[in-house]
């Protein structure tokens, strides 16, 4: 035998010197995944919450609007930006019109006539924070939906 | 006695892996719970700001007066936009009631319940029930208080409390 027992011993308790940060970093991704995961799943939230608040604070504002279709449609598409913390896009909004028996009334001469229902739609397209399983993915769109009805006399176009 | 280094070492061995074991078990009974709630919290809340919202409008539309009862069947599930979901269990109902304080006393009548989604939560009016008509506040003779009251769950949102038996439901109302 080369070494001695106490020797032995030492070398073997070397070998062991770090396991538990090798052991720690092993747990980090699965740990790291499941944080990112929570933030993400929050953060989704925060955003499809938000959006929703906004969509109804812009139905609101049209629905007492007494101007035209197109001056609401503009009103409701920056009341609906600013409650949503520039979250959504002017592209992503959409503003529609419904007669009472909820037919569309884009097409009518005065499409906000009282008493019809307005209708305001919101897309966020949502990636994930996490860097992980996303690739070759598409976003998740978020999706918000108000509707109520116009109680303001509109003016003529 | 066991001599101090041969027991230290096997201290060392019991501990080996302990790490793993402990993520497991935090991963399964705190952090996935605490996932689950955060989604279904989440997602019920913004369910409830859409039934609030659905709520205010069937309200005042109603005391309008503008929209007859065949109309607001017709339009509210137009309007409910998600809420009008087609899954089975998902859904409620839109109770709208008129309470007035005439000098007999009170009385009320009330609509038809109007159906939102597909199945889901039923409820009675807390104001305006057979026999039994509770005001939101005491009125005065001649008085009419408009109520809307909606009743709407969404079972695949509940993982974590429907399991506890706690889940009602959303529960909404408005007086005008």
């Amino acid at each position: 035998m080369i070494f001695g027992r106490r020797a032995h011993r030492r070398l073997q308790y070397g070998s062991r010197r770090g396991s538990e940060f090798v052991e720690g970093m092993i747990m980090m991704l699965p740990f790291l995944a499941l944080v990112f995961i929570i933030i993400d799943a929050s953060y989704g939230l925060f955003i499809n919450a938000t959006l929703q608040y906004a969509v109804q604070a812009g139905v609101t504002a049209a629905s007492t609007d007494s101007d035209t279709a197109v001056n609401v449609q503009a009103l409701v598409t920056s009341t609906v930006i600013t409650q949503s913390l520039n979250l959504a896009q002017p592209g992503n909004i959409v503003v529609s019109f419904y007669t009472p028996d909820m037919n569309p009334a884009g097409g009518n001469a005065v499409p906000n006539q009282t008493g019809n229902v307005v209708e305001v739609n919101v897309t966020y397209p949502f990636s994930p924070l996490a860097p992980l399983f996303r690739e070759g993915l598409p976003p998740i769109t978020l999706t918000a939906t108000a509707a109520t009805v116009l109680t303001a006399p509109p003016v003529a176009n | 006695m066991r001599p101090p280094i041969q027991y230290a070492r096997l201290q060392e061995r019991f501990r080996r892996g302990s790490a793993l074991i402990e993520f497991t078990l935090v991963g399964t009974f705190i952090f996935l719970p605490l996932l689950a709630g955060l989604a279904s919290v989440g997602m019920n809340m913004v369910t409830a700001m859409q039934a609030a919202n659905l709520n205010t409008t069937a309200g005042q539309m109603f005391s309008s007066g503008q929209w007859d009862a065949g109309q607001l069947q017709t339009m509210l599930p137009a309007m409910a936009g998600t809420l009008n979901s087609t899954s089975p269990g998902v859904g409620g109902v839109v109770i709208l009631s008129e309470i007035q304080n005439t000098s007999n006393g009170y009385t009320c009548t009330q609509l038809t319940p109007i159906t939102i989604g597909n199945g889901g939560a039923t409820g009675a009016s807390k104001y305006c029930q057979a026999g039994a008509v509770n005001p939101p506040f005491n009125m005065v003779v001649g008085q009419t208080a408009f109520i809307a009251e909606t009743y709407y769950i969404n079972p695949n949102l509940a993982w974590v409390f429907a399991r506890a038996g706690t889940s009602n439901g959303i529960y909404e109302v408005a007086v005008f």
